[in-house]
Order: structure tokens, then sequence, then C-alpha cells
């Protein structure tokens, strides 16, 4: 009789045992999936700044457009502009000699050279680019001047980015701001 | 027979807890697995950035640098009287080194037009040395290249984007 109290008694203490080991492994596996769920749930693309894309941003700003504004050969950088872009936002209308607009001829170069730098294909390494120029002060955060993307920005592994700011000159008291995004596959 | 149940008993705690020990281990490492994937890369892309910033100083170089107080700016007019000139392989850190024109984005080696002092500026590429290593590394960075224009009797600047390459030698392991 005793031998038997015994046995159910290492019996329930066995039992005891196991439960608690499942307890430990149940309460365990809980947090590692909400863990889990939370690290993987929304994955967030890691956005860094890169020496690449900032001194391709850089060296477009120097880039040499086909349009004079006052007379021939003075023809404008691409962040001259920019900043007659800007001008011609403010209803201060801006063209080249040509009669172009200058914002047009602005966003036809900046595609230019971002489409044969960045070769922007599905299934390359730059998969989508994202160009935006505003215009910020203290009264006008980000106010747009220019802004356009090439290819589809999802599924990034990563996304690099460069910005460079142009200080607007003497026409304006804020700061020309121009930053570029690069999706990495 | 006490004794023999007293050891039963310590082998089944013992045996307990080397398992939760194990499991909180295997735990640990799945976590720790995770939390740390990205540093490799993080090295990697580090490394990458300080490589090209070497590559930004060579451009603001005297050699390289334009006379306008433009930064990243190659003279195309400086660049085109250094080809063939030995004595540069020497001197910078790098087993080749070139530079290839906005025109000659996208298009194949073969196709690219070698500069000279007959065709500039109407070519792609500008080469600058090539030691002909056999292990080499080559790593680039993007600049802005400007030359003097005239049209109309007036002289100006006329900038493009290149894409400055130099090459490293790997050393095998």
């Amino acid at each position: 009789m005793v031998k038997k109290m015994e046995k159910i008694e290492m019996k329930n203490k066995a039992q005891h045992e196991i439960a608690g080991f499942v307890l430990i492994v149940l309460l365990v596996s809980i947090i590692g999936v909400v863990f889990l769920s939370i690290t993987l749930g929304n994955p967030e693309v890691s956005r860094q700044t890169s020496v690449e894309v900032s001194n391709l941003l850089l060296s477009s700003m120097y880039y040499t457009t086909d349009c004079a504004i006052n007379y021939v050969p003075q023809y404008r950088e691409i962040q001259d502009l920019i900043k007659e872009c800007y001008k011609d936002q403010s209803r201060n209308l801006r063209k080249c000699l040509d009669e172009r607009g200058v914002c047009s001829v602005l966003e036809e170069n900046l595609k230019n050279i971002l489409d044969k730098s960045l070769n922007i294909e599905e299934g390359r390494v730059n998969k989508a680019y994202n160009l935006n120029i505003y215009y910020s002060d203290d009264e006008n955060p980000n106010e747009e001047i220019i802004s356009f993307e090439k290819g589809v920005f999802s599924n990034c592994t990563s996304v690099v980015g460069g910005s460079h700011p142009i200080p607007s000159g003497s026409f304006e008291s804020g700061e020309i701001e121009t930053e570029l995004l690069v999706c990495k596959s | 027979m006490k004794n023999k149940k007293g050891q039963l008993r310590i082998q089944e705690m013992s045996f307990m807890l080397v398992a939760v020990a194990l499991f909180f281990i295997l735990v640990g490492l799945f976590v720790l697995s995770i939390v740390y994937a990205g540093i490799n890369e993080e090295a990697t892309r580090i490394a990458e950035d300080r490589t090209l910033s070497s590559l930004t100083n060579l451009a603001d170089s005297p050699e390289f640098s334009c006379t306008t107080s433009k930064s990243n700016c190659i003279d195309g007019d400086k660049l085109i009287s250094l080809l063939d000139k030995t004595a540069y392989q020497t001197f910078w850190p790098y087993s080749s080194l070139e530079v290839i024109k906005l025109s000659g984005f996208g298009k194949d080696r073969s196709e690219l037009v070698e500069c000279t002092i007959a065709n500039y500026p109407d070519c792609d590429l500008f080469k600058v040395y090539d030691k002909n290593v056999e292990n080499e590394r080559a790593i680039s960075s993007f600049v802005a290249i400007c030359r003097k224009d005239s049209q109309n009797e007036y002289i100006y600047d006329k900038c493009e984007i290149a894409k400055l390459v130099a090459g490293t030698k790997l050393d095998r392991g």
C-alpha cells in the first residue's frame, strides 16, 4: 500500500515537472512569436545616406543645360534652373531664349541625367528613384518645386538617398533642398 | 533503495536543467541572429562609402579639380593632358584610373570612344592609366566634368556628369 502511494506521488511529481516545462516552453514561444511579429510584421526598409547618390546629386547640379535666359552662350546649370523654376512658379514667368519653359527644361535634363546614371530597370540593382526638390523657409515649409520618380518603389531591400541644399540667394530668405532616393533590389 | 531514488531524482533534475538551459540558449541564438542580421551588410556599406570618399578627394586634388570653386568636379582640359603620363601610375594608390562621360553610360566597353587630343571632347572614355593587374576591383563615383567651350566669341564653362572609376588590386588571401 505504502509502495503504491509512493509510486503515485512520484508520478504526480513527474507530471508537475512536465507541466512546468511545457509552461516554460509555451511562455517562451509566445514571447518569441510576439517578438517576431513585431520585427517581421512591419519590416522597416533601411534608409541610409549614400555617398554615391549624394555625389550624383551634387554633380548633376553643375550640369550645363541648353537653356540660356539672357544671352547665348550663358547656358544655365541645373542649380540655376531650379532657382529659375522656383521664380517661374512664383508668377515671375521665366523662359529660355528659345521660348521653352524653364521648369520643363529642368525636368527633361534631370530625367536624362538620372535615367542614364542610375540605369533603372526591374531586376537591376537600382529598381526605382524619386527626386524631390522643394523650397523651405519659416513660412513655407516644403513648398514643392519639382518632383518625379521612375520605377516602382516597392519591395526595396534598402533605400539609399542623398540631399543637397541650394542657397536661394538674393531673391528669398529660405533654402532650396534637393533630395534623391534610390530603391535598391 | 532510498539512495537509488535520490540519485534518480538528481538525474531527472539535472536532465531537466540541461534541457531548459539548451532551450534558452537556442532561443537566445535565434533572437541574436535576427537582431544582428544587418551588421555585416552595414559594415560593407560603410567600407564602400569610405572608398568612395577617397575618390571624391581624388577629384578635388589639384591635378583634377575644376578651376571654378566647385567640389567633386574634374577639369576635362586638365584630364586630357594627363593621359599617357606614366609618372602618375605610381602617384595614386590605384591600379587603374579612368573617367567615363555621361555619353558613355550604358554602352558596352567596346562601344566607348576613347579620348585622345585629336577627338576631345567628342569621346566617352578618358583612360588616365592602367597597370593591367590581374585581380582588380573597380570602384566608381559620380563627378562633374567641366571644360571651356566657346560660342559667339564668348567662352563659357560646359559641365557634364561623369564616372570616375578607380581600380584597386585585390590581394589573394
